[in-house]
């Protein structure tokens, strides 16, 4: 494993000199592994955006450096290297698709990198078929008359269509019902699989805690964890302070133990929480 | 005068380009009383986002009719008192937010409404106070964060003292804390300042404190009750709809022979209610 993105000492100052400066990052020193799956959590306004944005060169470094699959983000010869590496996808991407035809929005990316029009095509359909949209006449349809869930899937293809060797998705499932989320997710393991790496913003904790390989945690522009799940779990006051969700699964057995009954907390399903909270209640034991 | 929403056999047809046209929503008769907490549920394309703008007439049922207190929503001279009545917070503060100040914005709609000044300020008080932004007062809206900024857009219809709330998918920004807090608020707004709700969410979690679900599917109510019996049903789940784990557990522990009473309506309401039995 090699560092695909390497972030050294950075930080960032928004409305400097005005009434109205917020210092969004500070002083973040932070690397992602080529394959990883990066879940970053906090609280909003605690600088996830600003970071994400560094990636693919949308914010220049003002201190500090970003290295993004061996390109320095602060060299402005190479943004357009850059954004082909790192592929973002803002909150809401239904909000900025503006092409007549789902397939034309979807190809945008790929027409971009000058590619001849019979990849763009494989590379459309491709992308439509990831993100499960797989009816024949959808690439015909004008995005405006989609429903906002099919929107979202139609701007996340757009993106895949670019194949970039790092997709960063910020709050992707945001608004989306749970065949939606579970599409995602499907994507990002998919990733993983093939050695791909994928950054997330999220909120929330339980639904990516099976997936993810690191966990960043940001607040009020600071780095104040990073690490792997289980060294998350065994932070309960990292939990606590920034309220992050535990499956409910967790959260019941964690709450009873706490109450001081014998149970386990092991485990990795509501099913398996129920089993256990019954044999709690036969045994009667608190 | 009739207190209450009530929509009579809706239909709203949009016309797709080139000439095709979706139904969004396939003759919807609802009820909803005044003060109650009402979930409205269903897929992404379901038509939840189509009925929500029905209710203050930014959209125009194709056929039927919507009243709000027995007023007809399709005559334009109504719309300003409508309006005044039925609060929305759609799903994007950013599309919602016009001052360049957190104040002026929330006071944006008492100055429009040319209330004094002295009721302008206490309403604007009272709402930065309930949203939690009084900290936030002299900042400029476009630089908070995605959470804050809805927040600002629930703080500026409220101080419109609407009579209905109607929120669409308004948590799906927002991280658990600002999540919870404005779910809670939303509870108190019910239950203490009677405010008739209309949440509208594709995630069931959201709508555990609500007294009714109305669950839709391709334009048409397929499922309505309490949330409990409501997630009970076999049909919800075909719908691609989740049980709350909540639910899946109390489902559980009652096929198992352990009664939970019907009040229980969050994991640690469950903790405290086993704890009692041990």
């Amino acid at each position: 494993m090699s560092a695909i993105i390497e972030i050294t000492h950075l930080s960032h100052v928004y409305a400097e000199g005005s009434p109205y400066k917020v210092e969004s990052l500070k002083d973040i020193t932070l690397s992602v592994e080529k394959g990883e799956f990066l879940g970053l959590f906090g609280p909003n306004g605690s600088g996830k955006s600003t970071l994400i944005q560094h990636l693919n060169g949308l914010i220049k470094p003002q201190k500090g450096s970003v290295i993004v699959c061996g390109i320095d983000a602060s060299d402005t010869k190479l943004s357009r290297e850059l954004w082909k590496k790192a592929g973002l996808v803002f909150q809401y991407p239904e909000h900025q698709i503006f092409q007549t035809t789902v397939f034309d929005e979807v190809a945008y990316g790929p027409r971009n990198l000058k590619l001849p029009e019979a990849t763009v095509k494989e590379r459309v359909y491709q992308a439509l078929e990831q993100v499960g949209l797989t009816q024949e006449n959808i690439t015909q349809m004008p995005p405006s008359t989609l429903s906002g869930g099919t929107r979202r899937r139609v701007a996340i293809a757009g993106m895949l269509a670019i194949q970039p060797e790092i997709l960063i998705l910020d709050e992707p499932m945001a608004g989306l019902d749970s065949a939606g989320r579970n599409l995602i997710l499907g994507i990002i393991k998919k990733r993983q699989q093939k050695n791909e790496t994928t950054i997330m913003v999220s909120h929330s904790l339980k639904e990516i805690l099976s997936l993810t390989d690191k966990l960043a945690i940001l607040d009020n522009g600071c780095l104040v964890f990073t690490g792997i799940v289980q060294d998350l779990l065994n932070r309960p006051e990292i939990l606590a302070r920034y309220q992050l969700e535990l499956p409910e699964y967790l959260q019941i057995v964690w709450q009873l133990a706490a109450q001081g009954c014998e149970i386990k907390t092991d485990i990795s399903s509501i099913r398996q929480a129920g089993e256990e909270i019954i044999k709690l209640l036969t045994r009667k034991s608190c | 005068m009739s207190e209450g929403i009530e929509v009579v056999s809706v239909t709203k047809q949009y016309t797709v380009y080139p000439d095709s046209k979706i139904n969004a929503l396939r003759g919807i008769n609802l009820t909803i009383e005044k003060g109650e907490y009402v979930g409205l549920l269903g897929i992404n394309g379901s038509g939840k986002s189509t009925l929500a703008r029905l209710f203050n007439g930014l959209l125009q049922p194709t056929k039927g009719k919507v009243y709000i207190n027995g007023i007809d929503t399709a005559d334009p001279a109504n719309l300003q008192e409508i309006r005044r009545m039925v609060g929305m917070v759609f799903q994007n503060p950013d599309n919602q937010l016009v001052c360049p100040v957190v104040e002026e914005e929330i006071a944006f709609g008492p100055e429009n409404m040319e209330l004094p000044l002295q009721e302008i300020r206490r309403r604007v008080d009272w709402a930065l106070h309930v949203c939690d932004l009084e900290d936030k007062r002299h900042h400029a809206p476009h630089l908070l964060s995605g959470g804050q900024k809805q927040m600002v857009a629930l703080a500026s219809v409220l101080a419109m003292l609407p009579e209905y709330l109607v929120l669409d998918e308004p948590t799906s920004m927002l991280d658990p804390k600002s999540r919870r807090a404005l779910l809670e608020q939303l509870y108190l707004l019910n239950k203490q300042e009677g405010i008739t709700i209309i949440l509208i969410s594709h995630n069931p979690e959201d709508l555990l404190q609500t007294d009714r679900l109305i669950v839709l599917d391709q334009g048409t109510i397929c499922l309505e009750g309490a949330p409990r019996e409501v997630f009970a049903n076999a049909k919800f789940e075909n719908l691609g709809l989740e049980v709350p784990s909540l639910y899946q557990l109390i489902y559980y522990l009652e096929a198992n022979h352990f009664a939970v009473p019907e009040k229980i309506k969050s994991i640690p309401d469950l903790v405290e209610h086993i704890c009692l039995q041990l």
